[in-house]
């Protein structure tokens, strides 16, 4: 059972760079704790049949459902339009001054 | 419609029949689309379905479909709403967070490039819980969406504003994404149609991450011919999203209502603890399929119950990892700050609380030291869900449950309780964690008038039974009779 202290909630926010107030600390560290111990129940099942690379089981972690890599031939295609994507005044990239600024 | 265009008859009537007018000459998209921004003007303010409303472009584009007619273009015309957080050229998508408040996306999402192909347009961006987490559609950054069958209860969420909208009438079709039952959840409670397709039927790309094992683009309509519609316009391989599937097109057509041969599986250990009213109707829903010529047979789902847990632990890990874009650099907000690392922490500040709870949730489940408990043990009892449903589908070719296990509660009444706010996701992450398609469909209305709806899940690929299943429910009741007292 996953028992949480403020300051693991407030390594957690580090870790996520998240800024958590006080208030917002101490809200969580019952809110997480009472999430966690509710998901923490996952731990008493058996998946010992359940093993990666299985035919059966998907090839990442990620993915839903098992299934062959996707591949496109890699043929030129046409980019984003300039003008969607630069500004329209400038034509270019417009990002904050670090210069000078 | 009749010959006589009005404003007042263009809410309510379906896709098929607007298509049908506009290439038969009876109406025009101009008249069409001035009759949906009319009624939005007139009904939304009660409901907030809308964040961006597109008078300009939807007007322009409507236009353009007058001129060039092309009719055979099988959504000629159609005005669709979309949840704000799959991107639109030229209009703002928000994710309904105040961090993407400015965004404007320099391309659209697949989906809406292929209904605009298709004749659709676009009328305006939907109201969603921020980032798509949630169940009421109360977590956004701009204000709740509310249900258009009593204005003091939530729309469901996270696609609230979609499934408003739709219901009010103010559009036949709407898109919304469904990562858990953000779309199924909230046509339930709404009383429409809502669509979630196998993992793989349709293009993320230009939908904004949340949870990519679980993420599908997805629809809503009033009538299941609406909805095979949208589906088959929306559908297959793109180039631009690896995962989806090259398997051939939804392949339905209207039939007969009759579901005769067809093999439904109830997992009546599943559905303890669901509201009286829901349980009637639902039962009465599996009378319905059974008269119409299916079997109706108990199975297990064994490992069914831990799909919440599962779907909270994986769900928000990959939400973490997605949600780390946002720092400030990339999109959107950008707070001012002396240093790189306080522009971080100041600019992800602007997040709401129920994103930095799931934030949270899954920095912690893959956090050094948890990983292998929570979130590895957690995939593995995702594999084991998925192999009940391949099991299940040995025997029968449907699972019917109810969608959720009430009806539309009150605003307010569950924000404070985020575990359980979670748990009126019982029924529809299983699907999700399993990749499989699956459609709930209202079949009637329990305390308060409010609507019920039964969902199916069928085996990968195979929407059209659902949608077979779906035309039985709509046909055999007298459903879509029923209209909110909100409406356009």
């Amino acid at each position: 059972m996953p028992s949480l202290t403020a300051d693991e909630v407030r390594h957690i926010a580090t870790l996520a760079r998240l800024e958590l107030n006080e208030l917002e600390v101490e809200r969580l560290t019952i809110e997480l704790a009472a999430i966690l111990e509710y998901a923490a129940q996952v731990q008493g099942v058996d998946t010992a049949t359940v093993r990666a690379g299985d035919a059966e089981e998907p090839a990442s972690r990620t993915a839903a459902v098992p299934a062959d890599t996707a591949l496109r031939a890699d043929v030129l295609v046409p980019s984003l339009p300039r003008n969607h994507v630069l500004d329209s005044d400038t034509g270019f990239f417009t990002v904050p001054r670090v210069l000078g600024g | 419609m009749t010959s006589s265009t009005s404003a007042r008859d263009v809410p309510g009537t379906t896709a098929c029949e607007i298509r049908a007018a506009i290439a038969a000459g009876r109406t025009t998209a101009t008249q069409v689309c001035r009759a949906t921004l009319d009624a939005i003007d007139r009904v939304d303010p009660r409901l907030h379905a809308f964040l961006f409303v597109d008078r300009e472009g939807a007007l322009a584009r409507a236009a353009e479909l007058d001129r060039t007619r092309p009719v055979d273009a099988p959504l000629l015309g159609v005005p669709v709403a979309v949840k704000d957080n799959i991107c639109t050229l030229g209009q703002p998508t928000t994710a309904a967070s105040r961090l993407l408040e400015t965004y404007r996306p320099p391309y659209s999402a697949t989906v809406v490039s292929r209904l605009e192909a298709a004749g659709a347009i676009v009328i305006g961006k939907t109201n969603l819980d921020e980032f798509a987490m949630g169940s009421s559609t109360e977590h956004s950054a701009f204000g709740p969406t509310f249900n258009p069958w009593a204005t003091d209860r939530v729309p469901g969420g996270s696609s609230g504003g979609s499934a408003a909208a739709v219901a009010a009438g103010l559009v036949p079709i709407a898109l919304g994404s469904d990562t858990g039952g953000s779309v199924r959840q909230p046509a339930a409670l709404c009383g429409v149609l809502g669509l979630k397709p196998t993992y793989g039927r349709v293009s993320r790309y230009g939908l904004i991450a949340f949870a990519s094992s679980l993420d599908q683009i997805a629809p809503f309509a009033r009538t299941t011919e609406d909805a095979a519609l949208v589906l088959r316009a929306m559908t297959g391989v793109d180039a631009r999203d690896a995962t989806t599937a090259a398997e051939p097109p939804v392949d339905y057509r209207a039939g007969d209502a009759r579901l005769d041969g067809v093999r439904i599986g109830v997992p009546r250990h599943l559905l303890d603890g669901i509201e009286p009213d829901v349980d009637a109707r639902f039962e009465a829903a599996l009378a319905e399929l059974t008269a119409a010529g299916a079997a109706v047979k108990e199975i297990e789902l064994k490992h069914a119950p831990l799909a919440v847990p599962v779907y909270y632990l994986v769900g928000n890990a990959e939400a973490s990892s997605n949600l780390a874009r946002y720092d400030g650099v990339r999109y959107g907000f950008r707070a001012e700050s002396s240093t790189v690392s306080e522009m971080y922490y100041k600019t992800r500040a602007a997040f709401g609380a129920e994103v930095k709870r799931r934030i949270m949730i899954g920095t912690y489940v893959l956090s050094a030291g948890y990983c292998d408990e929570f979130y590895v043990k957690a995939q593995g009892v995702r594999s084991l869900i998925r192999r009940d449903y391949a099991a299940a589908f040995e025997s029968v070719d449907l699972v019917a449950t109810p969608t959720s296990p009430t009806t539309a509660f009150r605003l307010g009444e569950r924000v404070g309780d985020p575990l359980q706010m979670y748990l009126s996701d019982i029924f529809t992450v299983p699907a999700n964690l399993a990749g499989l398609p699956a459609v709930s469909v209202p079949c009637g209305e329990g305390a308060s008038h409010l609507p019920v709806g039964i969902q199916f899940t069928g085996r990968a690929f195979d929407e059209a039974l659902l949608l077979r299943a779906a035309h039985a429910i709509e046909r055999r009741t007298d459903w879509l009779a029923h209209r909110p007292p909100v409406r356009g």
